[in-house]
């Protein structure tokens, strides 16, 4: 036994195949890895970004906002939307209102309730807001469409 | 023959072990790309399952918002000018539990609006009836004047606008019972009011000081208001035109003695006497404050005196006339 040991030891035939062969194996192994880790950060990737478009997406559907009142007050050129969010979901914030199709100014958000302002509206909660509509309405129908935070449309009609 | 070559080759196959570290790692390789695969496979599943849920539980909601039908049988009325009252019935006719959550009024005439949130109106079943009147009339405090013109309407939880449903077809019944027996029009006896002048108001003049008696001075000018209600079941208006009047006639006399108040317009709380002649239109189904007056009760004064409402005019094209015979009062 000792003598086959040494005789490995002493010659060299064939360790140069050893050390290729061992370099492949490693080579394989670290490309195999690192494919591995790609592909489960790909994945995770996929994952996160679709599960956030779905989760967007599920919020969004469940927003509903309904139009309670709806007053323009022509001397003072002022239009009051009274809302409700009758949706399952809280957190609705409107982000932009158009009048007859045009944007207009900012909208200060306030609860029906207590007067005080508020960025949205919770589940069952009723709101309120007034713009100037630039230009001013003038007679006859004129849709509002309110655009929320997640993306949602809703659209009424005010007669002045 | 064939069977011992096969015999042969699946021997050397068995035997010789080259080649099947190949085939383990290319097993390896297949399972961990099965695993990586099947997970988002699974989880987009989860995803998509949950996305359809939303979809339809949303669905349901709309439909059950669409199916929801309350009927608001109430009629909006002044109390006095700071405070406005809904009376009647709310039911349940549609196949779902509904909660009344607002109630919006605006007088018309101003364009004030007010509401009052949350109701304590409890939450209805289907079927369920529930009456606003006494102590559970809303009450909605509104700045406004006599002889406005109000309107009012509910939100549901759903979010479902309630308006106003002056004739129900389960009213109708009754209403139509209530027309067929002393006419089209009806007035609400709660709601007999009047004011006192000293000296005879000019045009102009506000409505102030509003009494709830059923004694007046007979020197004094006195000013009637009543609420009226046109349940006409044709569904046509009624214009009440100047003859009508509010009248009084002494029972106790030898010679007949009467006191007449003629219709006077009033509007946005001001009052107009020489608008001789004025006339007044009872929408379909809709009350209305008309006023009678000023004149003074001096061919009464000292006795109780039935009095009545005679009301002239116009039902459609064709002539209406009806007296209602509705209280008594004291005139000093």
């Amino acid at each position: 036994m000792r003598s086959i040991i040494s005789k490995v030891h002493k010659s060299k035939c064939a360790v140069s195949a050893v050390i290729a062969n061992l370099i492949l194996i490693a080579a394989v192994i670290g490309v195999g890895f690192a494919a591995l880790v790609w592909a489960q950060s790909q994945s995770s990737s996929y994952t996160t970004q679709y599960g956030s478009a779905i989760s967007s997406d599920i919020s969004q559907l469940q927003e509903r906002v309904v139009f309670e009142y709806i007053y323009y007050d022509s001397f003072k050129n002022n239009l009051t939307v009274y809302l409700m969010n009758s949706g399952t979901i809280g957190n609705v914030g409107v982000s932009a209102i158009y009048v007859d199709n045009t944007p207009n100014s900012t909208i200060a958000l306030r609860l029906l309730s207590t007067g005080a302002s508020a960025s949205s509206l919770n589940a069952t909660q009723e709101g309120y807001f007034s713009i100037s509509p630039s230009p001013s309405l003038a007679l006859g129908n004129h849709s509002i469409k309110i655009v929320t935070r997640r993306g949602s449309t809703f659209v009424a009609t005010v007669a002045t | 023959m064939p069977r011992l070559r096969h015999r042969k080759t699946r021997r050397r196959l068995i035997s010789d072990s080259r080649g099947f570290s190949s085939i383990v790692g290319a097993v390896f390789a297949v399972l961990v790309m099965f695993s990586l695969i099947s997970t988002v496979f699974v989880w987009s599943l989860s995803q998509n399952t949950l996305y359809n849920n939303t979809v339809t539980q949303t669905r349901q909601a709309d439909l059950d918002r669409s199916n929801e039908k309350i009927v608001a049988n109430v009629t909006v009325s002044r109390v006095n000018s700071s405070t406005v009252s809904v009376n009647g019935n709310l039911s349940n006719d549609g196949p779902l539990s509904a909660q009344i959550v607002t109630l919006w009024v605006v007088d018309n005439n101003t364009k004030n609006s007010a509401f009052k949130s949350p109701l304590s109106i409890p939450p209805l079943k289907p079927g369920d009836v529930t009456t606003l009147s006494g102590s559970t009339a809303v009450n909605v405090t509104l700045a406004n004047s006599p002889g406005d013109s109000l309107s009012c309407w509910f939100i549901s939880a759903r979010g479902n606008t309630i308006s106003k449903n002056p004739l129900s077809a389960g009213n109708n019944i009754v209403f139509a019972n209530v027309a067929g027996g002393i006419g089209s029009i009806s007035m609400d006896f709660k709601q007999f009011t009047h004011y006192d002048f000293t000296s005879k108001p000019g045009d102009g003049t506000t409505l102030v000081n509003e009494k709830f008696t059923y004694t007046i001075l007979g020197t004094n000018y006195t000013i009637f208001h009543v609420v009226l209600t046109n349940l006409d079941p044709s569904g046509q208006d009624i214009n009440l035109t100047k003859d009508s009047n509010m009248w009084a006639i002494t029972p106790f006399s030898a010679t007949v003695k009467g006191d007449a108040w003629m219709i006077l317009n009033v509007t946005g709380g001001k009052v107009y006497p020489s608008s001789t002649n004025y006339f007044q239109i009872l929408p379909n189904g809709n009350s209305a404050d008309v006023y009678f007056g000023p004149a003074q009760g001096t061919r009464s004064a000292g006795n109780v005196v039935p009095l009545n409402i005679l009301l002239f005019g116009k039902l459609g094209s064709n002539d209406y006339g009806q007296n209602l015979p509705f209280i008594a009062l004291n005139v000093q």
